[in-house]
């Protein structure tokens, strides 16, 4: 038989083991590695700084548009999930509640609706009222 | 009332790559998929293999990939599948032999690095190590493993990295620091306290969801991690 | 038995946890400063303000903050890359890189917020 590639092993064992764990778990890797490519431009962007404080100005007025605002919205989901993942997977990790780790992860995917919904009120609020508008 | 059970297929000597393969099972009340695979090797083909023994979940040699999960196919009743076709794999991340039937050589070359053999630091006693009940209640759970290799097959980190000591060795581990009779705890956990060891694993919960004996691999190995951190605060490893 | 066998890893499993806790407050806190209570665009002068009227607090802040960050990214991508068998080699080029970059963007930041802290000048 052919060798199978990392990506279609990552398939088959995402398809054959369907469950919450598998999910949260792919989903934390995935937000991880993008937060840490996401720091890395930050990183850029902030350090800039150090040359003064014209350049950090010109670098930072770059991402600070309508577009990128509400791109921050998908920043502060992945931030979030990665955050409440990890408090769920350290809440199994000090108190042993391994059989828990199924309702816990829908309590906390709840939480992150609810969060969510009011980051993109109060971030497309704070779009509109600059951009001249009102969500009302 | 019949059944259709789709199998995975592949035989080194004929396939280029394993292919799935109809058959068509009549199904009566209390129908096992290892009966429905007894079913197709007597009547239907004969060149199907698979491996069995002891029809009670006691022995482990009928691990596979059942509808969705990982599971003994001894113990798994058709009807509580809900569904018509029935699937069935081999064990993820171990080298297909013929059909179902998968080399374990990994799977029990990681078991034997955890040494799973009593040894006792005491002299041996005139008659026997005797245990409490409560000392025998550490392992309780633990000792009831019968190396079916579900967890090995359903668990992520095992599929990218064959060196991972896997769900079933750490279990193990855990059940000889437990007893009251072992006296190599803090060698073991020296074993296990390891990139290939406990810290490879992600907490993803897969071993726990398949293990057909209710072990909870994913908690032994949380513990271990707890104790292995105590005795490497304490300068015991 | 193994004599041989070493226990490792017991502390970078157990730094990862405490950094994670450590972000939670920070990082909440660095998001609510910064994308919530936000008036405006943000500039230079906007963020040394801010910085002016507490300025030990900021401080203090950002130097656990931006170590405890790095950590837990570059371990966690670690954690990632071990998981795929690398060889040994690649194990300590790898494991240098990570320390290497680590190490120096945990500089670029602590300067950058000193830098914020000392105004526009």
């Amino acid at each position: 038989m052919r060798k199978k590639n990392q990506l279609v092993k990552l398939y088959d064992d995402f398809t054959l083991n369907f469950n919450t764990g598998t999910i949260a778990w792919l989903l934390h890797r995935v937000t991880g590695v993008l937060l840490l490519v996401y720091f890395l431009m930050h990183a850029f962007v902030i350090g800039s700084a150090v040359h003064g404080h014209v350049n950090f100005d010109t670098a930072l007025a770059k991402v600070q548009t309508p577009f990128f605002h509400i791109l921050e919205i998908g920043l502060i989901g992945v931030i979030f999930f990665h955050l409440i993942n990890g408090v769920r997977l350290l809440i199994i990790d000090l108190t042993g509640l391994s059989k828990a780790h199924k309702v816990l992860f829908w309590i906390f995917m709840a939480a992150l609706v609810v969060f969510m919904a009011y980051t993109a009120r109060m971030i497309l609020t704070n779009v509109l009222s600059e951009a001249g508008g009102s969500l009302k | 009332m019949e059944k259709t059970f789709r199998i995975l297929r592949y035989d080194p000597e004929k396939d280029q790559e394993a292919h799935f393969q109809d058959y068509k099972v009549p199904y009566e009340k209390g129908l096992t998929v290892l009966e429905g695979l007894y079913y197709i090797l007597e009547n239907l083909d004969a060149t199907l293999a698979f491996r069995s023994s002891c029809r009670a979940a006691i022995c482990g040699s009928c691990a596979m990939h059942i509808n969705g999960q990982y599971r003994l196919a001894c113990r798994t009743q058709v009807s509580a599948l809900n569904s018509d076709l029935i699937t069935v794999r081999p064990l993820s991340h171990l080298t297909i032999l013929k059909d179902l039937v998968v080399d374990l050589k990994p799977f029990f070359d990681n078991y034997k690095k955890i040494e799973p053999y009593l040894q006792p630091e005491k002299a041996e006693p005139a008659k026997e190590f005797t245990q409490s009940e409560k000392e025998r209640g550490k392992i309780d759970k633990l000792v009831d493993c019968i190396l079916c290799a579900a967890c090995y097959g359903s668990c992520p980190v095992a599929s990218t990295n064959p060196k991972y000591l896997g769900p079933q060795a750490l279990v193990a581990a855990l059940r000889f620091i437990n007893d009251s009779r072992d006296g190599k705890t803090q060698e073991r956990l020296a074993i296990v306290a390891n990139d290939e060891g406990i810290f490879r694993c992600h907490t993803i919960f897969n071993c726990q969801q398949v293990c057909p004996k209710d072990i909870d691999p994913t908690n032994a190995i949380l513990k271990l991690r707890g104790k292995s951190f105590m005795s490497k605060l304490t300068g015991k490893i | 038995m193994s004599a041989h066998v070493k226990a490792r890893g017991e502390f970078l499993w157990f730094f990862q946890r405490v950094t994670a806790l450590l972000l939670v407050y920070f990082l909440g806190m660095h998001i609510v400063i910064l994308h919530f209570i936000r008036k405006g665009t943000i500039t230079f002068a906007s963020v040394a303000e801010k910085f002016a009227a507490n300025p030990v607090f900021y401080k203090v802040f950002y130097f656990i903050f931006i170590p405890a960050l790095l950590f837990h990214a570059f371990n966690g991508a670690w954690s990632v890359f071990v998981d795929y068998n690398p060889p040994e080699k690649a194990r300590k080029i790898t494991g240098a890189v990570f320390w290497v970059i680590g190490i120096s963007l945990t500089v670029l930041g602590i300067i950058a917020v000193n830098s914020l802290l000392g105004g526009v000048k």
